[in-house]
């Protein structure tokens, strides 16, 4: 543990010291020094900045919980209703490689500006990678582990809770740690109509009134809270699936 | 008594087993012997009722009944669940039986069976963190804690290196002499089947022989240190070559 923090600390400094480097080198208001971003962002906090973070982490939170017990049971479904299998397979390559971001004017008509729309953005930005990668991982699941529970005539319901169940909850941290970096991306282009709150829109807002310093602070506050949910679900995936073999440390 | 009377599987279209017909005495221990392919694991997958089969298989004269009957499958690569750690794992069987919480009583046997099968340091590991050995020991705990009326062993070596298979080899023969079950072990290996079993199953030709164990009266543990043990081994190797060769 020491030892990871020891790294992203290190990591932290060397970033700060190219983006400090990179600000004298330009030497304009288009790139303040992080020290000035720093320094501004208690003042946020007093701005409100906290309602912004709260409206954004809703809507991940949602999406991405949404996406993600509605990508479980299709993938489940996928692999163990062999019927249904054979046809949700052939829909679901045909609408994976669909650039999501390019329904967002489609969930807009049909679900207004507000929440929903945003909401409905993450949900689909996700639900595919779930579906996908818990279907991988059911798919994997060796036949002697459902033999050897079938031998003791164990009801369907004991056969989705001891073997089905466990193994897809692997799948599905996988997937949403993986989808999180483009959550937030959607959640950007999502924060830039129909609402006066949110990261996204603070930042597009500092921008819009030529605010760099803050806008910079935006970004950064954004990066932090992506950073701390990342973690929180690394620890999730930690904690859920010790059975695994240890994965390598991101940091 | 298990009973398997005229078993004929195909898979895929293909006749895998024909007019298989065995009897295996209760608390006895059949050695099903065969060269890889030739439908062994197939042959337990009937008896375990996860295959269709034409002919029937029964237990004390009455169709096998998995509801009434319990069968503990103990696989090639042990069916541990990975998600799961050794205590769970070993319980499990039970919990799926009694469709219930483990009382008291289970769970004092559970930890009988634990304690005599050296797994008490190693209860909190997952099935990654152990050794081969160590697997097949939760395994075979797995088995004897459901008190099976049929066990059936799936190369239960197979996966194990020299050295670890002779103790485990001690500890499932010390287990078998001590409880009263009928058991069906699928071996290629000669050497395990004169050891083990009280009569030999040879499949050759898609059907089998029942033969007796020659050293059926020698205790299983002193099997192999007996003198006729070597020739005995020689001439069943012979045997099953030219049977298997035709094949």
């Amino acid at each position: 543990m020491a030892r990871r923090i020891k790294n992203l600390l290190i990591a932290i400094i060397i970033l700060n010291i190219i983006w400090y480097v990179i600000a004298l080198a330009i030497n304009k208001d288009i790139l303040p020094n992080p020290f000035s971003v720093y320094a501004i962002i208690p003042s946020l906090f007093r701005e409100n900045i906290g309602l912004d973070i709260y409206a954004s982490v809703y809507r991940v939170f949602w999406g991405l919980l949404s996406a993600t017990a509605v990508g479980v049971i299709i993938g489940i479904m996928i692999v163990r209703l062999p019927k249904f299998g054979r046809i949700a397979n052939p829909m679901l390559y045909f609408l994976y490689p669909i650039p999501k971001i390019s329904l967002l004017p489609i969930l807009m008509l049909f679900l207004g500006l507000g929440e929903k729309s945003k909401i409905g953005m993450l949900f689909l930005a996700n639900v595919f990678q779930v579906i996908v990668s818990v279907r991988d991982q059911v798919r994997q699941i060796p036949s002697d582990l459902y033999n050897s529970l079938d031998v003791l005539k164990a009801s369907h319901w004991q056969i989705f809770k001891y073997v089905t169940w466990p193994a897809s909850i692997a799948g599905t941290l996988s997937a949403v740690r993986i989808e999180l970096s483009a959550s937030f991306a959607i959640l950007f282009m999502t924060e830039v109509y129909g609402t006066q709150v949110g990261l996204g829109y603070y930042i597009m807002d500092e921008w819009s009134k030529m605010e760099y310093t803050k806008m910079y602070a935006g970004i950064v506050i954004l990066s932090i809270v992506a950073f701390i949910l990342f973690i929180i679900l690394e620890i999730l995936d930690t904690r859920c699936n010790r059975w695994r073999k240890k994965a390598d440390p991101l940091f | 008594m298990l009973t398997l009377k005229n078993v004929s599987i195909k898979r895929n279209n293909k006749l895998i087993l024909e007019k298989i017909n065995l009897n295996i005495n209760n608390n006895s221990t059949t050695a099903v012997i065969g060269p890889s392919g030739i439908g062994k694991t197939t042959l337990i997958s009937a008896i375990c009722q996860l295959i269709p089969y034409q002919g029937s298989i029964l237990w004390n004269e009455q169709k096998l009944n998995l509801q009434k009957q319990t069968i503990a499958w103990v696989p090639q690569d042990f069916g541990l669940l990975p998600w799961f750690d050794v205590h769970k794992n070993i319980s499990l069987g039970i919990k799926i039986r009694n469709k219930a919480k483990l009382d008291s009583e289970n769970q004092q046997a559970i930890k009988r069976i634990e304690n005599k099968l050296q797994l008490t340091d190693i209860i909190h590991k997952f099935p990654n963190e152990l050794s081969g050995g160590q697997k097949q020991r939760v395994a075979l705990a797995k088995a004897f804690c459901l008190k099976p009326d049929i066990l059936l062993l799936d190369e239960p070596f197979s996966a194990l290196d020299t050295v670890v298979k002779q103790t485990a080899e001690n500890l499932l023969l010390k287990q078998l002499s001590n409880s009263q079950i009928t058991t069906l072990m699928i071996t290629h290996n000669l050497e395990e089947a004169l050891i083990f079993s009280d009569n030999l199953f040879i499949l050759a030709h898609k059907t089998g022989q029942l033969r007796q164990n020659p050293l059926k009266e020698i205790a299983p543990k002193d099997r192999r240190e007996n003198e006729k043990f070597a020739q005995i081994l020689t001439n069943l190797q012979k045997e099953v070559i030219d049977l298997w060769r035709v094949e």
